[in-house]
């Protein structure tokens, strides 16, 4: 479901979230109100037993959440499917400072709160922490995980639009964690490029 | 007032009583002041958190302040709460004459106040309270990151009162299986005493994973140990993630029983109703890496299918509530108003869970003030507003009278306007950007309106609890007298006297179905 990027993929599956979640609160608070308002007339009450009609609402029910677990699941298994990545990005995550050591064909430049990365092609992030966990998140591109000092884990991402973006720890690191902040550039690739082997080490 | 017959008089007398009623009172008394204390924080924080940049405290104080204010409303409020319902409320519902080991939950109920004077001790200390949040992750908790006593009195307070929590669910559950009254089978048992045996059974299977948690965070500390991050992760979520439904099904049995009160009428659907509950925490017990979905060390499939499944159970429970009023006569007193308020709202909380149960949208959503919003939704708008229920309809059985009308609906007004206004906010600033436990953050649009917003929302909140705390500290003494079964129940508690004796009952109706007053009424009227 929704494109192959993170972002895409959020996306779509947040709308079609939205839908059902919305429209399952209305039909709460709907049945609740119309309960409340025949509950409250006197006169006529009884009627039938109800087991058949829940046997048959727990059978949409368990539908509806079987339907929410295949789509959810699928895009999961898209999203975390690793690809073949042209650029490769070290995060270390440390109190309170992020450093990237970006990669691509043989040039490499670190930097330090800042990212730099092309726009529409896959990149590999290997990130680990120097201290506590700490979690990287570009609301962006929606998409966040954690860094842990013993051991490193490796996601893709790939960015669709170029800009400049925020980004953050999301995870408590200790006293500045909210002031542990990155800001994402993202370029064409010809500028990344022309960027890298000008601070290529 | 006399709540019961206690060993010696005056306050010695009441701290030394063993009687179910009195050790959860006691319980509730200290859960209330730890309660006053952590909404108080949480003020400060609103205050700080309604404009961009600092204004009020400091990030270190900041930092005190959410950890104390999540360790006090889980660990010293919530789970108390929930525990102390079921300690007044089980023998009385079972027709038993205490529970099981009365000196020993005399013993727990000590414990956990013990427990909260260490955790706020920790303010009392050079380096100050701990800091590391009410989950105090390792190594962010170990002695180099978090150093000074105050960690450790956290540890020690945190260990005495999950000790405690893990004793009363244990003697709660004893007394369901082994004290029930004559012909009172497991499928006569009321609504809220089966909430309370699947809460038991979830205290007792998940807590103890907490207490080898904070075991690893003292071997960190003091003995040096490298502790492997994710194995703290793994065994703090298998108590973390129960926990949840431990601050949840005894407030919800609470709401079933008023619910059936005031529609008059027996629950529809009360077969479904304790299957769904049983079913509901066996899932609940195999769900707990949900909360792990961002590491990349656990299989997200799996916990995401688990998560997602347990929207069936809720269902259910939503169908035989809302079946219940729909089938009967519904009486729009408080405590209905608070139970309808609760179902109203906790449905956010809710489909909210159901969104983050999803591994790629808590990619996004994790550790961001969405999830705030989400369990705000399920403890506050949620099991809050089923306590209130629980609180307005024991209210008169407890002290013989009723909690005051006309200042209870000032208190439920403000408390609706209050609580959605406060929480509602948190899921945009959540999908916006805005991360949790932060004392700034960057002045961005939409970002200032919106937690000035939650911060008006939590002053309204603050007012309305305070009209809370007015009335029962009036109605104690002068509220209108209620008589022993005020509201036509349908459960033995109220074939007793308000407030009960010492040994609860003189004499016990025949126990045929789960209702066994309302079957007496109906025979009288045959």
């Amino acid at each position: 479901m929704g494109g192959d990027t993170t972002r895409g993929a959020f996306d779509a599956l947040f709308s079609a979230y939205f839908v059902v979640t919305t429209a399952a609160v209305l039909l709460v608070l709907v049945a609740l109100a119309a309960a409340v308002l025949r509950g409250r007339r006197r006169g006529a009450r009884r009627g039938g037993d109800p087991s058949r009609l829940e046997i048959g609402y727990v059978l949409l029910l368990s539908t509806i959440a079987v339907a929410l677990m295949a789509v959810t699941v699928t895009t999961e298994l898209n999203v975390d499917a690793r690809r073949p990545a042209g650029v490769q990005v070290q995060v270390v995550a440390s109190q309170w400072r992020w450093t990237f050591q970006t990669e691509q064909a043989g040039h490499r430049a670190t930097t330090f709160n800042r990212l730099v990365v092309p726009r529409g092609t896959t990149i590999a992030f290997h990130i680990r922490s120097r201290d506590v966990i700490h979690s990287m998140w570009i609301p962006e591109v929606r998409f966040k995980r954690y860094a842990f000092p013993d051991r490193t884990t490796t996601y893709d991402l790939e960015f669709p639009s170029t800009g400049t973006f925020e980004g953050l720890c999301a995870q408590f690191c200790g006293l500045d964690h909210d002031r542990m902040r990155f800001t994402v550039q993202v370029v064409d690739a010809a500028g990344f490029a022309a960027w890298l082997e000008a601070h290529a080490s | 007032m006399t709540v019961a017959v206690l060993p010696g008089r005056g306050v010695i007398g009441w701290a030394a009583a063993a009687d179910h009623k009195v050790v959860a009172l006691r319980l509730t008394v200290a859960a209330a002041i730890f309660m006053l204390a952590g909404g108080a924080m949480a003020l400060v924080m609103r205050a700080e958190l309604a404009q961009p940049g600092l204004q009020v405290t400091s990030t270190e104080t900041y930092n005190e302040l959410f950890t104390t204010h999540g360790s006090s409303m889980i660990y010293l409020v919530m789970i108390p709460l929930a525990l102390a319902l079921g300690a007044y409320l089980v023998p009385l519902q079972i027709g038993a004459a205490d529970l099981v080991a009365p000196r020993l939950n005399l013993f727990a109920s000590w414990l956990l106040v013990l427990g909260g004077i260490s955790i706020y001790g920790g303010f009392l200390t050079a380096h100050g309270a701990a800091t590391a949040g009410w989950t105090e992750f390792l190594p962010l908790s170990d002695d180099t990151f978090s150093p000074g006593p105050g960690t450790d009195m956290w540890v020690a307070g945190v260990g005495l009162a999950n000790l405690a929590e893990i004793l009363l669910a244990g003697t709660i559950l004893l007394t369901i299986l082994t004290r029930r009254a004559p012909g009172m089978t497991m499928l006569r048992l009321p609504v809220f005493t089966w909430a309370t045996l699947v809460t038991c059974l979830l205290t007792v299977f998940g807590f103890p994973a907490l207490e080898v948690a904070l075991g690893l965070i003292v071997a960190a500390r003091h003995f040096g140990a490298e502790v492997n991050p994710v194995a703290y992760l793994h065994l703090f979520w298998f108590f973390g993630h129960p926990a949840v439904y431990v601050m949840f099904f005894p407030f919800l049995g609470a709401v079933a029983e008023v619910v059936q009160v005031f529609s008059g009428r027996r629950l529809v659907g009360y077969n479904a109703l304790v299957l769904a509950l049983l079913g509901f925490a066996t899932g609940s017990m195999t769900v707990w890496a949900h909360h792990m979905f961002t590491t990349g060390q656990v299989p997200n499939e799996y916990f995401a299918i688990t998560s997602t499944s347990l929207l069936v159970f809720a269902g259910i429970e939503y169908f035989d509530m809302t079946a219940t009023m729909w089938r009967g006569v519904v009486r729009m007193a408080l405590p209905m108003l608070f139970a309808i308020a609760f179902l109203a709202q906790f449905v956010i909380g809710g489909v909210t869970g159901v969104i983050t149960a999803s591994p790629v949208l808590d990619y996004h959503l994790n550790d961001s003030y969405f999830v705030v919003g989400h369990f705000h939704y399920t403890l506050f708008a949620g099991s809050m507003f089923a306590l209130f229920a629980g609180v307005y309809y024991w209210f008169p059985k407890v002290t013989g009278r009723f909690l005051g009308d006309r200042m209870g609906r000032v208190h439920f007004w403000l408390l609706v306007l209050g609580t959605n206004l406060t929480f509602f906010p948190m899921f945009v600033l959540g999908y916006l950007g805005m991360t949790r436990r932060v004392a700034d953050y960057p002045d961005q649009p939409g970002l200032d309106w919106l937690n000035l917003i939650s911060s008006a929302g939590a002053a309204v909140t603050g007012v309305a609890m305070l009209v809370f705390l007015w009335n029962v500290l009036v109605s104690l003494t002068g509220g209108e007298p209620a008589g022993d079964d005020p509201w036509g129940g349908h459960t033995l508690e109220w074939a007793t006297t308000s407030p009960p004796p010492r040994h609860n009952f003189d004499s016990l109706p025949p126990v045929r179905s789960f209702a066994p007053l309302l079957d007496l009424r109906e025979e009288r009227t045959l």
